[in-house]
C-alpha cells in the first residue's frame, strides 16, 4: 500500500506510523530535532560554539566540515551522550534529558563505532532487536539482514568482516528498530564506493519512506551534495553557512560545496 | 649512540605518559607489597602475642585429672606441668580451660612397650581460628615433651627407644559441645573453604569486571551501549549477570583442577612422607584423612544457604567494584587485566587473613570492610559460628558497602566518563 503525498513515497508497511500521524508530520511546520545554541568547551577550548539547528520529519540534515571543526561532539551531544554546556537539544516537544522511552526512538552511529567481534552479524541484529522491539524481534533482524545485503555472512563473527561491511552491519542494525531520528557521525568515511554508495541508498531510503529525520556529519563534500535536503558548514565549532547545497552552490557561484567552504572559510582552518 | 638515546626518550616517553602504564607499573607494585606485609606483620604480630598469652597463663589454666591417682610416672608428669590436680573430669572441665586427662595403666602401657593414653579437653572461642588450633596442638606436644624428660630424668629410658610413648586424644570444648579433634578441622576446614572460594570467585570477577568495561572501550562498542533505551541501572546489572556468569565459570574450572590436586595428593606426596615419622595425635590429617573429614563434615543446610547467599553478594560486590575500576583504569584489554589483577590482590588481603583465621587490631578490621568481599564472608563466619551480635553488625556492614557502590557506580557510569575515560586533564580538542 503506497499514500501519494507531495513528492513523497511512504511504504506504510515499513513505517511505525499510522497513516493519520504521517500527514500530519508532512503537514506539519514544527521541526522534529531542535538544537539551540548549544556550547561544549573541553579544557578552555571551545569545541562547539553557539550551535543551532532544526531539522524536520524525513528531511536529512548534513553537517560538514574539516577534522576537528565540532561536529562529533555536537552529534554526541544530541545523542545524549554528552551534555551542553549551554544551550538545549528538543526532540518531538522533548528536552534532554531523555529516558529510556525516547532514546528507543534514536538510533546513533558513532565515526569510529566498535562491533562485538565475537558475535555472528545474526547475533548482533537478535540483541539489538530484542533490546529495542522486544517480541517483535524477528522481523526486524529479517528486515535488517535484508537491508545489509550481507547475506549467508551473517552467519560469521564480525570480527572477519570487512570495514564496508561492518559499517552496513550497524546501519541495517540501527534501521531495524525504525527510529526516528537517525545519527551518523561519517557513515561512509573509509569506505570504497560500492559500500559508501550502498549506505548513502540505504540511508535515503530510509529517511524517505520512514518520514524519520537525520543528522549526517561528513568531510565529503560531493557525499553531501549526494543526499542533504539541507547543510550546515561547521569549523572551528561555528556554523558559518547553512542552506540546501544547490543553493549555497548558486549563492557563491562556485561548482562544488568545496569551494563554498573554501570561500565561506577563506581557506584556512 | 645518538639514535639508540632518542628512540629509549620516546619509548619513556610514551609509556610513563600513559596513566594505566603508571598505575599497573609504578603505583601498584610500590602499594600491593607493602600492604601485603603490612597486614601479614600485623596479623603474625596479633597471633604471636595470643599465643605467646596463652603459654604464659597455661599452667594457671590447666588442671590435671589422674584416673590412677597411685600411677607414679602420672604423678610425675602432673607435677612437671605444673597443673593442679583434680579428682573428678566433670568438675575439671567446668572450672578449667583446658584438662588433661592422664588415664589408668599410665606407667605399666609405658614400661611395656604400648602407648600410654592421654586426654587433652581444651575451651576454645573460635574453632576457626588458626592461633587456638596452634595451642590445642602445641598443648598435645608439650605433654610429649613432658613424658619424655619423666622417662630420662626419673626412670632413665631413653625415650627414643619407645615408638609411640603416648597417645594424645586432643578434645574441643566449643560452646558446650565436645569435638574430637577431626570434628575441630572440620570446622576450621569450612571457615578456610568459605574464605578461600569468597578470594578466588572475588578475584576471578573483579579481573572479569574490569575486562568487560576494557574490551567495550577497546572495540569501541560503549556509545551503542549507552545508545540503548535502557536505564544506567538495567545496564550495569545486565553486565554484572554476564560477568557473573563468566566468573562462575572461571570458578568452576579452577574447582575441577583443585580436586584433581587433592585427589593426587596422597599419590603424589606419599613418596616423600615415608619415613617420615608421623606425629601420633588425632590433630593431624593427611590428604586422605583430609578427604574423609570433609566427606563426612556434617555441614547444615543453613550453613550451605548462608554460605551460597555470601558468596553470591560478595562475587556481585565484587563484580561491581570490577567494573567501576574498569571505568577508572581500563582504557584497553591491557589496561584491564593489570589494574584488574592488582587491585584484586589488594582487595583479596582480607579473605588471606580469614582463611587462618588471625583475628586483627580493630582499626584493620575496620578497614577491611570497604573490601567487597569482606563483610559478606564475615557475616557468614558469624552465623555460621553462632554470634548473631556481630553477624547482625557485618550484615549491616554487608548493606551500606553494597548501596555506597551502587550509588558510586550509577554515578560514575556517566557516558561522558567512560567515552573519554578520565583524565587529569580534559582533552585539549574534541571534534
Amino acid at each position: 500500500m503506497e499514500i501519494v503525498s507531495p513528492g513523497r513515497f511512504i511504504r506504510i508497511e515499513e513505517a511505525i506510523l499510522d497513516p493519520g500521524e504521517v500527514f500530519k508530520l508532512l503537514n506539519s511546520s514544527e521541526p522534529l530535532l531542535s538544537v539551540v545554541d548549544i556550547v561544549k568547551r573541553f579544557d578552555g577550548v571551545t569545541a562547539v560554539n553557539r550551535v543551532s539547528f532544526d531539522v524536520g520529519a524525513g528531511e536529512v540534515f548534513c553537517l560538514v566540515g574539516p577534522n576537528g571543526a565540532g561536529k562529533t561532539t555536537t552529534l554526541r551531544i544530541i545523542a545524549g551522550l554528552i551534555e551542553p554546556d549551554e544551550g538545549y537539544v528538543v526532540f518531538e516537544g522533548r528536552r534532554q534529558p531523555w529516558g529510556p522511552g525516547v532514546r528507543r526512538l534514536i538510533a546513533y552511529i558513532p565515526e569510529d563505532a566498535g562491533v562485538y567481534r565475537n558475535l555472528t552479524g545474526f547475533e548482533y541484529l537478535e540483541t539489538m532487536a530484542r533490546l529495542y522491539l522486544g517480541e517483535m524481534w524477528g522481523d526486524a533482524v529479517r528486515r535488517a539482514a535484508e537491508i545489509s545485503g550481507l547475506g549467508v555472512r551473517l552467519r560469521d563473527r564480525i570480527g572477519g568482516y570487512s570495514k564496508g561491511m561492518k559499517r552496513r552491519l550497524l546501519l541495517a542494525g540501527a534501521l531495524m528498530i525504525n527510529p526516528r531520528l537517525l545519527i551518523l557521525d561519517e557513515p561512509t568515511a573509509g569506505l570504497d564506493v560500492t559500500h559508501a554508495t550502498a549506505m548513502r541508498r540505504m540511508i535515503l531510503d530510509y529517511v524517505r519512506g520512514s518520514v524519520a529525520t537525520a543528522v549526517v556529519s561528513s568531510h565529503n563534500m560531493l557525499e553531501v551534495s549526494y543526499m542533504c535536503d539541507r547543510v550546515s558548514l561547521i569549523n572551528r565549532g561555528v556554523i558559518v553557512e547553512s542552506g540546501p547545497p544547490k543553493e549555497l552552490l548558486k549563492r557563491y557561484r562556485v561548482e562544488n560545496l568545496e569551494e563554498v567552504f573554501v570561500r565561506v572559510t577563506g581557506g584556512g582552518l | 649512540m645518538r639514535r639508540l638515546y632518542v628512540l629509549a626518550v620516546k619509548e619513556v616517553k610514551e609509556l610513563i605518559r600513559d596513566r594505566y602504564v603508571l598505575f599497573s607499573v609504578i603505583l601498584a607494585p610500590l602499594l600491593v607489597l607493602p600492604l601485603l606485609s603490612g597486614v601479614s606483620y600485623l596479623a603474625v604480630r596479633e597471633a604471636g602475642g595470643a599465643l605467646e598469652k596463652a603459654i604464659r597463663e597455661l599452667p594457671g589454666n590447666v588442671a590435671v585429672v589422674l584416673e590412677d591417682p597411685g600411677d607414679e610416672m602420672a604423678v610425675e608428669v602432673a607435677r612437671r606441668l605444673g597443673a593442679r590436680v583434680e579428682g573428678s573430669v566433670e568438675e575439671a572441665v567446668a572450672r578449667y580451660p583446658t584438662v588433661v586427662v592422664l588415664h589408668s595403666n599410665f606407667t605399666k602401657n609405658i614400661l611395656e612397650g604400648k602407648p600410654a593414653v592421654v586426654t587433652i579437653t581444651s575451651r576454645v572461642e573460635r574453632p576457626y581460628s588458626l592461633v587456638e588450633v596452634a595451642i590445642v596442638t602445641s598443648l598435645a606436644q608439650g605433654l610429649r615433651d613432658v613424658v619424655s624428660i619423666v622417662l630420662i630424668e626419673r626412670f632413665n629410658i631413653d625415650p627414643r627407644l619407645i615408638r609411640t610413648p603416648v597417645i594424645v586424644e586432643s578434645k574441643v570444648l566449643y560452646k558446650g559441645e565436645l569435638l574430637g579433634g577431626a570434628r575441630l578441622t572440620q570446622l576450621y576446614v569450612l571457615n578456610l573453604a568459605l574464605a578461600f572460594i569468597i578470594f578466588i570467585l572475588g578475584v576471578i570477577a573483579l579481573q572479569v569486571g574490569t575486562l568487560s568495561v576494557g574490551t567495550e572501550r577497546e572495540s569501541r562498542t560503549l556509545e551503542l551501549l549507552l545508545m540503548l533505551p535502557i536505564s544506567r541501572v538495567e545496564l550495569i546489572a545486565g553486565k554484572v549477570l554476564g560477568v557473573s556468569t563468566i566468573s562462575l565459570m572461571g570458578f568452576a574450572s579452577f574447582l575441577v583442577g583443585l580436586s584433581i590436586t587433592i585427589l593426587l595428593a596422597p599419590v603424589l606426596f606419599a613418596e616423600g612422607f615415608k619415613g617420615v615419622q608421623q606425629p601420633q595425635t588425632t590433630m593431624h590429617l593427611s590428604p586422605i584423612e583430609l578427604i574423609e573429614a570433609l566427606r563426612t563434615t556434617s555441614v547444615t543446610s543453613m550453613v550451605v544457604v548462608v554460605a551460597l547467599v555470601a558468596i553470591a553478594i560478595a562475587m556481585v560486590s565484587t563484580t561491581i567494584v570490577g567494573i567501576l575500576v574498569g571505568v577508572l583504569l581500563a582504557g584497553d584489554i591491557r589496561g584491564a587485566l593489570v589494574s584488574g589483577s592488582y587491585i584484586a590482590i589488594i582487595l583479596a588481603i582480607p579473605l588471606l587473613v580469614e582463611m587462618m583465621g588471625l583475628s586483627l587490631p580493630t582499626p584493620l578490621q575496620i578497614a577491611f570492610i570497604t573490601s567487597p568481599m569482606y563483610p559478606p564472608f564475615k557475616t557468614a563466619q558469624m552465623i555460621v559460628f553462632g554470634e548473631t551480635g556481630l553477624a547482625t553488625a557485618y550484615a549491616i556492614a554487608t548493606l551500606i558497602n553494597v548501596t555506597m557502590l551502587l550509588g558510586i557506580t550509577v554515578l560514575m557510569v556517566k557516558s561522558e566518563r567512560l567515552i573519554y575515560g578520565i583524565r587529569l586533564r580534559k582533552p585539549r580538542v574534541e571534534a
